[in-house]
């Protein structure tokens, strides 16, 4: 902020001053002067006022909550009330500006919908129309209530398993983490540190019956990329779209991502040509060179229509010099390099080519209803522009088959050479503040901590109490006499090698136990194992779990399932089911706090600090601003307290409750083995998977360094230097003084030639057979884990290379039969029928809406923007049905043959499509809306698909069928 | 100094965090909205300006199948070089600063609501409620400290660049030289906040004006009145004239027989 | 819809403002080349201009939003003279209450002719102005494409005097019936039936004419303005027919045919139909001013 000692004296000299430039007005304007005629001092503007206490106030520097875009926000508080939240000017992502929710994160702050008390459900009914009926009850209550009804679900899992080994039976003490009875959801919302704390709090509870958001926006992101390439996450960063010369945007950047549309725009002056593939022409679409519409859920098959033109079309443009030093393309399936790879039809190279000879542009016309001479104009334009940059968010990641949509773009950009270089690479915006971090924070059901997997089975921790008993001096309950560590085969391995010093260092971070007793003979002993063992419940099965009885307490944090999970009309069956003790922290009430039975007032992250993720893997720190209001107490104290209240009250874990003298003690860890140091505080968790010689977290191992930064207290997501520190950095603007990211600080994942280095490689291990592993540093076209040879052959799990799939509610039954969906009837979905469904449904987000809508449909400046909910039609389908804009209609699905009721906007920006040479109408709609909130209306997610993901279980939120009748 | 704003509408994605964050740094509450009826202005929320509103994001569709375009038009007082408000109000409450904002004195202001109608832009705005006018200040109280207004630091496409008027006026001339659109460049004899577009402005609904300001247009209106007496006048007196003649002759007529 | 600014009070003041301006020119032309044939005449419009100038006043600072929260506040529409209209429209407003009230002083102590012509004179000046520069405030209003024409000031002028003439004609009945000791001149002069008919008979002449002229405008501006397709859109357009014709083709009617019609020689018959046309008059004016500041302010 500027010097602005003086101004006022400034101020009236230049008002004297113009008074003097304007000789006529001279003596009409002294007589104006006198108090004769108006006054001669005016009171402040509202602006002035405002800048009065603003220039008074206190700044502090926050990451904006909305999101995963990590904008800096800079809070200015005067006694402790925040009077004003811009974008921070110092920030290298948005350099002081604001998308219109962070423009009126303000609101939010300073809401007086806020929750600000425990509340305690009265009325024991459950559901919509039925009051809760609130009453306050102190925190105190609150967490004995909690920890009460958590203690006695605990009671009722099962500890001790019976196995017969040879002719003798084993008692063996652990939990199986899938049939606990406690299940956390969420959140993206809380910070890293809060995060960590959750997952090891329900870990140590036993359950892995853990989700949030992560697994319904980009669960097939994380399989697809990191199968591909080694990590699941974007592989460039936010402002490195600033280097592209071509996008290929799959996702609406200008609405969901604001922010990342100041580094498109960047790259647009530079003269990149920005393409924009999406159902319906958005805001995106509205700067794009080159528009294209297509059928929602045809996503695979373009992507295989565009690698067909690359591979057959315009093979000029393939980086064959990339293919061979940096994927598998030149090896054959045994692992063989291949010298004429680029001829010889064994190379991977050419499997793949040959698998793609289906995708002519004319039959990706015929699938997804885009032109085929569009689809080469879109090739074209960017394959001829490199580096080229695909973004995609939602669009591609809520199928039946997203992980195969998602792996065709990546081969795409493996072809083009476009992986490993600024202004590349496969960009998936993901759409919460933090849930990259909470995604690496591992609250899911089938990870533990930095992506890992909780043992597997019995013979993962036999095997383990082995590895142990390699190197006693080192590892925690290592038996010097007992049997050492011997892997079966290359698979074994390869899982022990990233799997073991994870557990061991949990065993320490934790103070739990893993192994056997007394680890001798680990093949036949009791196994005693503190971690829950195999993969709990994904978000849909886990509300399915509910409704069948086998969930007791369901804590929901910062989540709103009721509104955000598919078929939502199951999951408020689910959240009202009787015997469910539901406990629900929010800031707002929400859909989903409407049917808990303790309501606890959450914080807004400018009331706390922490360390958050955004998209582009940039940890960066957020401090607290302000008190928050009345009696919300933070996350962090929340859960610490939580956990500490059940142990008081007697929970005991497998090592605990077994006979044996191989006890564990999480209290004494807990929150955090770091906590005598600095205390029960965010930073000394951040240090606990921070540290750079542990293995508790394998990607932010390196996070914490307090010989590097001994003033900011080791913590490297604290730093805020915009200085860049090469000449690279200067130039790509990697801002590598700025905050830390994973891996080891690398910017662009991949990136060979950065500088200073991170971890540049690919990270893959792509075995094909027990004999040999190929290095980590090959990119994979051909995945092995991603193929199942007992799949058909229309399934692409059968060949690890991507195939398009239908939806599975196709709009026609011919491409049906021809592409079958890859859905395998995991659990029962209604499905809806062309015949009874014509039209191809799929949602949308808006710019001035934030998901499940609690973070903006609260604040008045956004529901005035945005002011309620809407289905979009074609003008011709509105003169189909017979409906004006503004009419109501009633929009029905498999799921919701009554239907939900929205007003309706008719715009030329949604059209029918031609597929399979027949009109296919498309119908969209914003499923930001739900019941409760300033702005309320239907939710879109009543009548949306449950189905999943055969590989990741997100659901197929963007693609089903509906019909459309006037209301 | 004085400063300008150039609005490069091509870079305009329609977010709104202009909007919102001039609500906020403001202090605006809000209008009740509906989904905005005109299916050309589709998304357009608040509709128009108001006294809680002083700047809002109007959304236009042109063209149609593959030529359909979506254009974001910010909306907000244009701070003329030379304003009709400040020269038509009676009481100096409007007052151009140096700096280039348009600022508005309650202390002075009685009410008359002249500038309301007189605006060329229809920016002013009568708050019924609290007896004043209410409208875009340029966040003069920024500006004075050197503080970007809040729109413009706001703005992530940089759409709305706060630089010196003379620059913006280079600007939005190159900008013109090649083929592009321009909207306050001579508009009203020119405005602090000056458009750049590739699309003709009347699409966009602003409202065309000639090039004069407000002296020159009331000279100019003040000739033609006076012009008009002149004609209208001779054209009368030649009428009563002949109409006199008649009667004359009728009389005589009548006289006669 | 777009709250207007512009309500009725305001619609009132144009109304009565122009009206002063308009009786008092009148009453002054009439005083000064009469040659003292129109001393009641003249005397009506000047007391109609003081009055109603006054009345005027009150509207406007009522209309004033700030006149409540400040008092004091309409002073300062005197500060930003000569540059903004509305404030030398104050200072001219301010000088023909002036003289209109001394000229309306000479006349009811019967003060010297002389002093009485003078101001007249300026009177002339200062009430024209009154009845001109509300048309051309609203004139220079940019925003405004209805009223940002040539045509306008002449149609209040035109419109004000009309009107003026009206309500003169009109006033020397009724005060002649409500209070007659203090105006005996104008009791003489209707009870003197045969004499006051006469002398209406002459101003339906002189409506006539004005009438005529406010019709060339009027006709000017549908033809070289979209004034009709405006008035349509703001939803006035069935108002600006019933003004067309009751402000102007039935008082032109009643002109007309006052002076060629043989029943109405009858006396009485001419007095009732001629107070009919002067009302419609006055209505007329009325609504002209309601149209145009409304549709103006609608259609923007």
């Amino acid at each position: 902020m500027p010097n602005n000692e003086g101004s006022l004296k400034t101020n009236r000299r230049d008002f004297l001053k113009l008074c003097a430039s304007v000789p006529i007005l001279l003596s009409l304007r002294d007589v104006a002067s006198e108090p004769l005629l108006g006054p001669k001092l005016f009171s402040a503007t509202i602006g002035e006022q405002k800048l009065r206490e603003y220039k008074r106030g206190r700044r502090v520097p926050s990451i904006c909550v909305y999101c995963a875009g990590g904008c800096g926000v800079v809070l200015t508080s005067v006694g402790g009330k925040i009077i004003e939240a811009e974008g921070d000017p110092l920030h290298p992502i948005n350099r002081g500006s604001t998308c219109s929710k962070l423009a009126a994160y303000l609101q939010l702050v300073n809401s007086d919908r806020r929750l600000t008390r425990p509340l305690k459900r009265t009325n024991p009914l459950k559901g919509v129309d039925q009051d809760p009926g609130w009453v306050p009850i102190t925190w105190e209550e609150a967490l004995e209530k909690i920890a009460e009804k958590i203690v006695e679900a605990a009671a009722t899992q099962k500890y001790v398993h019976e196995e017969a080994i040879g002719d003798k039976t084993v008692q063996n003490y652990y939990h199986v983490g899938k049939d606990s009875p406690i299940m956390w959801h969420g959140s993206s919302y809380w910070s890293n540190e809060e995060c960590y704390l959750a997952k090891k709090m329900m870990s140590i509870l036993g359950s892995l019956n853990v989700e949030h958001q992560a697994r319904k926006c980009h669960a097939s992101t994380v399989v697809a990329l990191a199968n591909t390439f080694g990590f699941g996450a974007m592989t460039n960063h936010i402002i490195d779209a600033k280097n592209s010369k071509s996008f290929l945007i799959m996702s609406n950047p200008a609405e969901s991502h604001t922010m990342e549309f100041k580094w498109v725009m960047e790259a647009k002056d530079n003269g990149a040509v920005i393409i924009n593939l999406d159902p319906r022409f958005n805001r995106t679409s509205s700067k794009a060179d080159i528009y294209a519409r297509y059928r929602s859920g045809a996503e695979a098959a373009l992507f295989m229509g565009l690698n067909y033109i690359l591979l057959y079309e315009m093979p000029q443009y393939i980086d064959t010099k990339f293919l061979e030093t940096r994927t598998n393309a030149p090896y054959d399936y045994d692992g063989n390099l291949l010298s004429d790879w680029m001829t010889n039809p064994n190379s991977i190279f050419n499997i793949f080519k040959n698998h793609v000879k289906k995708y002519t542009p004319e039959e990706v016309e015929r699938i997804a209803g885009i032109k085929a001479e569009k689809l080469r104009e879109v090739a074209k334009a960017f394959f001829s522009n490199k580096p080229g940059n695909i973004y995609y968010a939602m669009g591609s990641t809520q199928h039946t088959n997203a992980v195969q949509a998602i792996r065709a773009q990546a081969i795409l950009q493996l072809l083009l050479g476009n992986i490993g270089v600024p202004g590349g690479g496969i960009n998936a915006l993901r759409g919460i503040s933090n849930v990259q971090g909470s995604t690496d924070m591992n609250l899911l059901s089938h990870l533990i901590m930095g992506y890992r997997s909780p043992p597997r089975s019995l013979a993962d921790v036999r095997r383990y109490q082995k590895w142990k008993n390699s190197d006693p001096a080192n590892r925690p309950g290592g038996v010097a006499e007992g049997v050492k560590y011997q892997p079966a085969n290359k698979t074994e391995e390869r899982f022990d090698d990233r799997h073991f010093p994870t557990w061991k260092q949990l065993e320490y971070n934790w103070g739990i136990k893993i192994g056997t007793y007394p680890g001798i003979d680990p093949d036949n002993e009791p196994v005693i194992c503190d971690l829950p063992i195999g993969t709990g419940n994904p978000t849909q099965q886990l509300f399915r779990a509910i409704l069948d009885g086998k969930i007791k307490v369901a804590i929901i944090v910062g989540e709103n399932n009721a509104v955000s999970n598919p078929n939502a009309i199951l999951i408020k069956e689910a959240l009202s089911k009787p015997g469910v003790f539901v406990v629900v922290n929010e800031i707002f009430e929400t859909e989903t706090a409407h049917f808990a039975d303790i309501l606890l007032p959450g914080t807004t992250r400018a009331e706390r600090n922490g360390s958050v993720t955004n998209t582009g893997r940039w940890v960066q720190w957020h401090y607290k601003a302000a008190e928050p209001p009345g009696e919300c107490r933070d996350e962090l104290w929340f859960v610490t307290q939580l956990f500490k209240i059940i142990r008081a009250k007697g929970l005991k874990i497998p090592s605990e409750l077994s006979p044996y003298e191989v006890k564990g003690n999480p209290d004494l860890t807990w929150p955090t083995p770091y906590k005598g140091e600095i205390g029960e505080t965010p930073e000394a968790v951040y240090k606990e998977f921070g540290h750079p010689t542990l293995w508790s977290h394998a990607l932010y191992r390196s996070s914490w360094d307090g010989n590097l930064h001994p003033e900011l207290g080791g913590v490297l997501a604290k730093r805020r230097n915009p200085e860049p520190v090469s000449e690279q950095d200067k130039r790509y603007g990697y801002f590598k003084n700025w905050g830390w990211s994973w891996m080891l600080n690398q910017r662009v994942l991949y990136n060979v030639n950065e500088d200073p280095p991170g971890v540049k490689t690919f990270f893959v291990w792509w075995a094909h057979n027990e004999k040999i592993w190929l290095g980590l540093d090959r990119a994979a076209i051909w995945s092995l884990p991603l193929r199942d040879a007992s799949k058909p052959e229309w399934n692409p799990l059968r060949w690890g290379l991507p195939l398009h799939n239908e939806p599975l509610e196709s709009p026609d039954e011919e491409l049906a039969k021809e592409y079958p969906t890859m859905w395998d009837k995991r659990f029962e979905v209604n499905v809806g029928s062309p015949k009874d469904y014509p039209y191809v449904m799929t949602t949308f987000r808006l710019a001035e809406h934030m998901q499940a809508g609690a973070m903006t449909r609260n604040l008045p400046w956004l529901v005035e923007a945005q002011p309620e909910m809407f289905v979009e039609i074609s003008p011709k389908l509105a003169e189909e049905i017979g409906v004006k804009i503004g009419d109501y209609v009633k929009v029905k699905t498999a799921r919701n043959p009554e239907g939900i009721r929205i007003k309706v906007n008719i715009t030329e920006r949604i059209s029918p499509l031609r597929v399979n040479g027949r009109e296919i109408h498309v119908v969209g709609m914003p499923w930001h809306w739900g019941f409760k909130g300033l702005s309320t209306g239907p939710s879109a997610n009543d009548i949306t698909i449950d189905a999943v993901d055969v590989s990741a279980n997100i659901p197929e939120y963007k693609t089903c069928l509906c019909n459309v009748v006037k209301d | 100094m004085a400063k300008a704003v150039l609005v490069d509408l091509r870079r305009c994605i329609g977010c709104r965090s202009c909007q919102v964050a001039c609500k906020r740094w403001n202090e605006r509450k809000t209008t009740k909205t509906v989904l905005n009826p005109d299916p050309k202005l589709e998304w357009t929320n608040p509709p128009q300006l108001s006294p809680e509103t002083y700047t809002f994001v109007r959304f236009v569709k042109s063209g149609s199948g593959d030529s359909l375009k979506w254009h974001f038009a910010k909306i907000q007082c244009n701070h003329c070089i030379d304003p009709h408000c400040v020269n038509g109000c009676p009481t100096t409450a409007l007052e151009k600063t140096e700096e280039g904002p348009v600022i508005y004195r309650k202390e002075l202001c009685i009410g008359c609501k002249y500038c309301v109608n007189t605006c060329p832009f229809g920016v002013p705005q009568w708050d019924d409620k609290n007896k004043i006018i209410e409208k875009c200040t340029f966040c003069s109280e920024r500006l004075k400290e050197g503080i970007e207004p809040a729109c413009v630091q706001a703005c992530p496409t940089d759409t709305l660049v706060l630089m010196d008027l003379d620059e913006a006026k280079m600007k939005a001339s190159e900008a013109e030289s090649k083929g592009l659109y321009t909207y306050g460049l001579r508009e009203v004899g020119g405005t602090s906040w000056i458009y750049v577009s590739d699309v003709p402005f009347s699409e966009l609904g602003f409202p065309e004006h000639t090039s004069e300001p407000p002296k020159v247009q009331q000279f100019s209106l003040l000739t033609k009145f006076v012009g008009t007496g002149i004609l209208v006048s001779g054209a009368l007196l030649a009428a009563i004239k002949l109409y006199a003649q008649r009667r004359e002759a009728v009389a005589k007529a009548e006289e006669g027989e | 819809m777009t709250e207007l600014s512009w309500g009725i009070l305001l619609v009132a003041y144009l109304f009565v403002g122009g009206m002063a301006g308009g009786s008092y020119l009148v009453a002054a032309l009439a005083d000064l080349f009469g040659k003292g044939r129109y001393r009641v005449l003249s005397k009506s419009g000047t007391y109609i201009s003081l009055l109603l100038i006054l009345v005027g006043l009150v509207l406007l600072v009522l209309d004033l939003g700030r006149f409540e929260v400040d008092p004091l506040s309409p002073l300062n529409a005197y500060i930003n003279f000569p540059n903004s209209i509305m404030s030398i429209g104050t200072w001219i407003v301010t000088g023909f209450m002036m003289v209109s009230l001394l000229t309306s002083i000479l006349w009811f102590f019967n003060g010297s002719s002389i002093i009485r012509k003078l101001l007249e004179i300026v009177g002339i000046a200062l009430g024209g102005s009154t009845a001109t520069y509300t048309g051309l405030l609203l004139a220079f209003s940019r925003g405004r494409a209805l009223w940002n024409t040539p045509f306008l000031p002449w149609l209040f002028i035109v419109s004000g005097v009309l009107t003026g003439l009206a309500l003169t004609f009109l006033f020397i009945p009724i005060v002649a019936k409500l209070i007659p000791r203090f105006f005996e001149d104008f009791k003489e002069l209707f009870d003197n039936r045969k004499e006051f008919v006469k002398m209406l008979r002459i101003g339906q002449r002189y409506l006539v004419s004005i009438i005529a002229i406010e019709l060339v405008l009027v006709v000017l501006e549908l033809v070289l303005t979209n004034i009709y397709s405006e008035m349509q859109h703001a939803g006035l357009s069935m108002e600006f027919i019933v003004y067309l014709i009751a402000g102007l083709i039935f008082p032109l009617g009643v002109g007309v045919s006052i002076e060629n019609l043989k029943f109405l020689k009858n006396e009485r018959t001419a007095l009732i139909i001629s107070v009919v046309g002067l009302l419609s008059i006055l209505f007329g004016g009325f609504l002209l001013r309601y149209i145009l500041l409304t549709a103006g302010q609608v259609v923007g």
